[in-house]
């Protein structure tokens, strides 16, 4: 099995008596969008800062496209990787396009005009070129920060909550970038506190809380930590009794609410089948769901609700 | 160092900067035609050499602070995690810029300070000029480095800026009075070396030397090494916000 870009063993990280990161491990393989979740406050920018070599971990192993932090090899690593860290860092008085300029010299990279174009309109900013971003909005801002974040054509992407502050369009906008990002052959490590988000976008996640390893794996795998998915019934209140007796006689599980709404697990091909037993008893629906399982029930459920802040 | 320039040439600061040394320019340029350039090129000190010093700190100060001001370090060390690098890119790109300013003006004020006057008895060599832009430039070279440094050490522009000119005008300048150790003050060694540069004994604003030329060379970069040393090793091994 290839290398994983980003790897993090027993990561630990205190701030005088708070910790930040208690024992962390996880690995982000090549080729992937991977989530790292966890509610504000929960290390996963701390996290970030480790693996980027801003802050030093006091105990356990990273490595970041196999060069340790402060090592042999981590510049060349650093090169290869983009970062989007704690939202856009522009020099406001600068305008877009000198920001990438600046960005460019930082990494060496020779003749940018090209590609700074090229990145200035693939995040629709290609007409706010020469405009300068403290007037810009936070959208725009964040926009910016990834265009930069892309510049040079990295391996991979490291990209801090960068949803945060956008409006549902941005949202939607922000989310289809990073979505297109493996095709182009860039690896994506993408934090966020919005578990919905994540599980629109991402192939893994890495669920942490309080500094500490909740969950990782492929979305399938984690989302299975949810329990089997099932659907919800509503009949009318006089016939929950008799509809959950029919379902259960057909070899479903049914358990109902007191109220007209049944929830039903078990061995159901599709939902004709609960239509079919249900009709056949004379009872007619009131509504028919598909439950999906999804990253806030997981999260839910691994974290008991908790508040993320570190300890 | 190439993103450093950019910073230098996209950014309002040193543009101001530049600016306000220029309106000195012109204001020494009326001072000269009206009353001369004065003894000994005063008019030189007075419209660019002490101006360019204040701008020198000002700059120092900007280039060592624009990350803290901007909050862009942890962009710029994603970019290249080099933080000993970017310290000397800094005070590289910062050297060059004050070296070309310095010497721009005074050779321009030279010219045009000696056109202006040229009604008046009294003119600049170019011996003396030489020798002041000489001094000028090693006083703004000082002044911008140690302004870097206390930036470096208070992670903040204006925390920069304050500590700067309180480290000059106020820490300095009382320790200058001190007994025994005022004499190894910074403004005193660097007048020393000033007035040595200046091909002088007496000092500029009256008194004589205290220290042979090499002496105060060596203290006055003993002082830099300290105060510029003191801000890159907090830089290097602080945690980045």
């Amino acid at each position: 099995m290839a290398e994983p870009l980003i790897k993090l063993e027993g990561i630990s990280k205190r701030y005088g008596k708070i910790v930040a990161l208690d024992n962390l491990s996880m690995e982000v393989p090549e080729g992937t969008v991977c989530g790292l979740l966890g509610p504000n406050g929960s290390g996963k920018t701390t996290a970030i800062r480790v693996v980027l070599g801003l802050t030093r971990a006091n105990g356990g192993q990273t490595t970041l496209l196999g060069a340790s932090p402060h090592g042999p090899g981590f510049t060349a690593a650093i090169h290869q990787t983009g970062a989007l860290v704690e939202g856009p860092a522009l020099y406001g008085r600068a305008t877009a396009r000198r920001n990438l300029e600046i960005q460019a010299a930082a990494l060496g990279i020779k003749d940018p005009d090209r590609e700074i174009d090229e990145l200035l309109t693939l995040v629709s900013l290609g007409e706010r070129a020469d405009t300068k971003p403290h007037g810009f909005s936070l959208g725009m801002k964040q926009r910016l920060g990834l265009a930069i974040a892309l510049l040079g054509n990295p391996r991979i992407v490291i990209l801090d909550e960068p949803t945060n502050g956008l409006d549902p369009s941005g949202i939607i906008e922000i989310r289809e970038l990073i979505k297109q990002l493996p095709s182009r052959g860039i690896t994506v490590l993408v934090s966020s506190h919005l578990l919905s988000e994540v599980q629109l976008m991402c192939d893994r996640a890495t669920i942490i809380n309080k500094g500490r390893l909740v969950a990782d794996g492929t979305m399938d795998e984690i989302l299975a930590g949810a329990g089997p998915s099932g659907w919800k019934v509503y009949v009318q209140g006089a016939e929950e009794q008799r509809a959950g007796k029919a379902l259960t006689a057909a070899g479903m599980s049914a358990s109902g609410d007191g109220q007209g709404g049944l929830t039903v697990h078990g061995q159901v091909k599709d939902d004709s089948e609960i239509t079919r037993t249900l009709a056949g008893e004379g009872i007619y629906l009131r509504g028919l769901y598909r439950e999906q399982a999804d990253l806030e029930r997981v999260f839910m459920s691994l974290t008991g609700g908790e508040d993320g802040d570190a300890q | 160092m190439l993103s450093e320039f950019l910073k230098v040439r996209s950014l309002p600061t040193p543009r101001w900067t530049l600016i306000a040394l220029l309106a000195c320019l012109a204001l020494g340029m009326a001072a000269a035609a009206k009353w001369g350039v004065g003894a000994e090129a005063a008019v030189l000190d007075l419209a660019v050499t002490l101006p360019a010093w204040i701008a020198s700190v000002v700059f120092g100060v900007w280039i060592a602070g624009v990350e803290f001001g901007q909050n862009t370090l942890r962009r710029v060390l994603a970019a290249d995690p080099g933080r000993l690098g970017l310290i000397f890119a800094k005070l590289t790109v910062g050297w060059l810029t004050i070296t070309a300013v310095t010497v721009g003006l005074v050779v321009i004020g030279t010219l045009l300070f000696g056109l202006a006057g040229s009604g008046h008895e009294a003119s600049i060599g170019s011996e003396q000029a030489a020798r002041v832009g000489a001094a000028a430039l090693l006083a703004n070279l000082v002044g911008a480095t140690v302004g870097m440094g206390l930036t470096l050490l208070t992670r903040s522009m204006a925390g920069g800026l304050t500590i700067t000119l309180v480290f000059f005008f106020v820490l300095d300048t009382a320790l200058s009075f001190a007994p025994k150790v005022g004499e190894y003050s910074l403004g005193v060694v660097s007048t020393d070396l000033d007035a040595a540069i200046r091909g002088s004994q007496e000092l500029e604003f009256g008194g004589s030397v205290t220290h042979d030329p090499l002496a105060a060379a060596i203290l006055t970069a003993a002082w830099v090494v300290v105060l510029f040393g003191a801000g890159a090793i907090r830089t290097i091994y602080s945690e980045v916000k």
